[in-house]
């Protein structure tokens, strides 16, 4: 199905156009990640969301993710109170199709604190990995011991 | 079939024979207080989404503990918020709240699940759901 020209439409409305047109699609890759802000806690894991993912993979609906970090900027200011600039997710050129693999990495851009994702590699073991659910612990008992070293594999 | 757009400001019932008066409301008030996202997601064994809107994941910060990312952000931080777990125990009850020692965003907000003894724990079925004004 061709997505219809949605520059200047407004975003919910398109996920709307989604809902109803797109079969979810549940993607078995996830992103594991520790905050160096937030070290006494367990691993963190990023799970991508059906409907999103059916939008990523047909192109044409989310806008660009810096997008996102233009609002994040905004609402970082201490005298924010409400959005001036949310016309940047309706008007900006919407991304064409992504990869399961592209979409992936958007959503660590969009959803993963950047001091997380852009150092990732850095220090004495990594902060972060992309993972399939085979590789995760198949049941929840220790879910807060849950580091990326001991007990989740890197991805292949 | 698609029948194009009907664009009106005002709904007024017509039934001031019933009540002696006509009842009106406001579209932009309708647009404003139907939900702007919501979810049902299962935390147990892998944790994923069943069904969702507006949505673009959510992250399992730990046992009972997740936070929920948006798609099309909210205008501002004070929206309204609706959320529920489920537990098949009788005899405890499910309580599910905003986590208030992490601000939400406009693009994201923390929850936490515990019993109503406050151990955390993790819901098969929990669902959230966001009203208030899109950016």
């Amino acid at each position: 199905m061709k997505t219809p020209e949605f520059q200047g439409t407004h975003l919910w409305e398109r996920l709307h156009w989604a809902k109803e047109n797109l079969d979810k699609v549940q993607s078995d890759i996830r992103v594991v990640y520790e905050d160096p802000e937030d070290m006494d806690n367990p691993a963190k894991i990023l799970v991508p969301d059906p409907n999103w993912m059916a939008c990523a993979l047909q192109g044409g609906i989310l806008p660009p993710v810096e997008v996102y970090w233009e609002l994040a900027k905004d609402e970082a200011q201490p005298d924010f109170e409400k959005h001036t600039r949310g016309y940047l997710l309706h008007n900006t050129k919407p991304i064409e199709a992504m990869t399961e693999e592209q979409a992936i990495e958007y959503l660590i851009q969009k959803d993963i604190p950047q001091r997380v994702w852009r150092t990732w590699d850095e220090g004495n073991k990594p902060k972060m990995i992309i993972c399939r659910t085979h590789q995760l612990p198949e049941h929840r008992q220790w879910r807060n011991a849950w580091q990326i070293t001991d007990d989740i594999e890197l991805a292949a | 079939m698609a029948f194009g757009n009907l664009k009106f400001d005002t709904l007024t019932t017509s039934d001031s024979k019933n009540t002696s008066t006509e009842k009106s409301v406001d579209t932009s008030y309708i647009y404003n207080g139907i939900p702007k996202a919501w979810n049902n997601i299962n935390m147990t064994g892998t944790a994923a989404v069943r069904d969702s809107f507006n949505l673009s994941g959510f992250t399992d910060n730990g046992t009972g503990d997740f936070t929920v990312t948006v798609v099309s952000a909210m205008s501002d931080i004070n929206y309204a918020h609706l959320e529920g777990a489920g537990q098949a125990n009788t005899s405890q009850i499910a309580v599910m709240q905003q986590r208030n020692d992490h601000a939400p965003t406009t693009t994201s907000i923390r929850y936490q699940i515990c019993y109503d003894d406050g151990d955390i724990y993790d819901a098969i079925f929990a669902s959230i759901s966001i009203i208030g004004e899109s950016a």
